[in-house]
């Protein structure tokens, strides 16, 4: 019996998604797909054989019956109408980041997709239940190089390196040290974008008392892609760390190529495998979700 | 045959970050001679195939190479589409207006009078122009490989038969096409069997799918041409070990990525000795 879906936004996240559960289900999921476009629609037949559509609609609440899964990857204003209208229709629903939706339940997850790597999650389960003096957190990006002026560089649609990076690496904050108490924007500077921060410091506490620094740079000419550095220093002066590559734990070092590394089946990086596993195994979502909103509500204060 | 890969000329560098950064420093300066003197240590043994992503600085890197008499010897493997080159376009622009930036018009047109279909024309359009920006420089381009993010991602949506039209229309060409997979096993039940796999493989089991067990299982058993990447595992594998590797006789080529020459050279004669058959003991005569 094939398993019923439904993705929102037929983009390209969503379409990555969709083909990630395809290969981890073995092609046992037949989809409806809700896409506004009525082009993009048209053209589905070229993204889907006709064998896996089952169904298009142009809005979450046309689409008809219920579903085992649910994927929203449409634009973040979307998110919550898509989410009313499948939260009781769908076993499991998946949103992309940010998660911006009223009433959240645990069957929903959102896409903080770092959490699932294995070194982070080596990392958290490293300094599980001891106090923590302070958590670093910083990302070096060459997404902007130069003018930025399309919907990336404006706050009115949710541009700027906060919302595009910050909010991944409040995930990985939050992960560690647990609910923040305070944090504030020490610097932020616009170089290209229109209204955004393409430089932004900031700075506070955890609940348990952590002191949190986070530094996100998407001006950086310096490095090829997007690269995080993570580091929590315990309240007795040990330090651990990973930047998704290594894991540190003083002057230990292992790498990565080192660790299990098989994911079974392989799509853009072992973090998204690990995080489709979960979204179609895992009892439920609360801690992600725990997460997710934490980082809605940090994001709200910083605007 | 091993194939000389371009991985750490364009600051890739699949289990350090630091020797990402060190391998891009170089790169911003379009300083090639680590690269160039990789590639003439790589002539010297005999490897005169490069395979390289149509990245944005590919084309200076090519040109150097034309520039130089020796390294034109190498045959170019383009591996297309460099879907991260589009990625800004795409986010910023969406889809339909990336393809449309990256398409020659021309070639688009004729490409949709061949196949009717204006996606299946786009796919070849996009294809085909950051083929032609290797082929225009002069080098010889006897086979293209589609990178993974590209063969995984049709697999994922059931578009095998996608890759098996393209597979089909550069046969015409006189040319093969390598797709490169991280799903290997899933793309050797879904492609045309004319297709060549590339896929990562090395003893560490290091993003080997589904595990090493599982691959080696397949590997002894699958009649396809394969050809294996990340054999070293981002330099985390011990060489001895490497060719030690049953399994690794069984790849018909082996892509290798490296900045030194002495690796190339440490690599290419440590294969050779692993694939010369010992000589009969003396007691035999």
């Amino acid at each position: 019996m094939p398993l019923r879906a439904i993705l929102v936004g037929a983009g390209r996240m969503g379409l990555t998604h969709m083909a990630q559960l395809n290969l981890l289900t073995d092609f046992a999921i037949r989809w409806t797909v809700v896409e506004p476009s009525a082009a993009v629609r048209a053209g589905l037949g070229f993204v889907l054989p006709a064998a896996m559509l089952e169904a298009t609609a142009s809005r979450p609440e046309t689409a008809r019956g219920s579903f085992d899964l649910a994927l929203i990857t449409s634009p973040t204003m979307h998110h919550d109408t898509a989410w009313q209208a499948l939260r009781r229709r769908a076993g499991r629903v998946f949103v992309e980041k940010p998660l911006r939706v009223r009433d959240p339940e645990p069957h929903l997850l959102c896409g903080y997709v770092l959490l699932h790597h294995p070194l982070q999650q080596r990392l958290r389960a490293a300094i599980a239940g001891q106090p923590l003096a302070e958590v670093r957190l910083s990302l070096r990006a060459n997404t902007v190089l130069g003018p930025n002026g399309g919907w990336r560089g404006r706050r009115a649609s949710g541009g700027g390196v906060l919302n595009e990076f910050g909010s991944h690496l409040l995930s990985l904050a939050l992960d560690l040290a647990g609910p923040v108490e305070r944090l504030e924007l020490v610097e932020a500077e616009t170089i290209h974008s229109v209204d955004v921060p393409d430089r932004a410091r900031l700075a506070g506490t955890s609940a348990a008392g952590a002191a949190l620094a986070l530094s996100l740079d998407w001006t950086d000419a310096d490095v090829r892609k997007p690269g995080y550095a993570v580091e929590v220093t315990l309240a007795d002066g040990r330090t651990l760390a990973h930047d998704f590559y290594e894991f540190t734990d003083g002057a230990a070092r292992v790498s990565i190529a080192e660790l299990p590394s098989n994911a079974g089946v392989y799509l853009r990086g072992l973090e998204f495998t690990a995080q489709a596993r979960h979204f179609l195994e895992a009892p439920s979502f609360d801690r992600e979700l725990a997460i997710a909103a934490g980082v809605d509500r940090l994001l709200e204060q910083l605007a | 045959m091993i194939i000389l890969g371009d991985n750490p000329f364009f600051g890739v560098n699949h289990a350090s970050t630091a020797r990402a950064t060190g391998y891009y420093s170089r790169l911003k300066a379009r300083d090639w001679s680590s690269a160039h003197a990789t590639m003439r240590a790589a002539l010297a043994h005999g490897v005169d195939h490069f395979m390289v992503s149509t990245h944005a600085e590919a084309p200076d890197l090519l040109a150097s190479m034309r520039a130089d008499p020796e390294l034109r010897r190498f045959r170019i493997i383009p591996a297309v589409p460099y879907l991260h080159r589009l990625n800004g376009v795409v986010a910023t622009r969406g889809v339909p207006a990336a393809m449309l930036a990256s398409m020659d018009y021309a070639r688009a047109a004729r490409s949709l009078l061949a196949t009717g279909s204006v996606p299946a024309a786009a796919l070849a359009g996009f294809v085909a122009r950051e083929v032609e920006e290797v082929a225009s420089l002069g080098f010889e381009v006897p086979a293209i490989a589609l990178q993974n993010i590209f063969v995984d991602l049709l697999l994922g949506l059931g578009q095998a038969d996608r890759i098996g039209r393209l597979a089909r229309n550069l046969a015409r060409t006189g040319r093969r096409l390598i797709a490169i997979t991280m799903n290997p096993i899933l793309a050797d039940r879904l492609l045309d069997p004319a297709i060549i796999l590339c896929t990562h493989y090395n003893v560490l089991g290091y993003m080997v799918q589904p595990d090493l067990e599982g691959f080696r299982r397949w590997m002894a058993g699958t009649g396809r041409e394969v050809w294996a990447m990340g054999v070293m595992a981002s330099g985390r594998a011990k060489l001895a070990d490497v060719v030690a590797d049953d399994t690794l006789l069984r790849f018909r080529s082996l892509l290798i990525g490296s900045s030194r020459p002495a690796s190339i050279q440490a690599f290419a004669e440590a294969v050779e000795r692993s694939r010369t058959p010992a000589p009969a003991h003396a007691a035999l005569d």
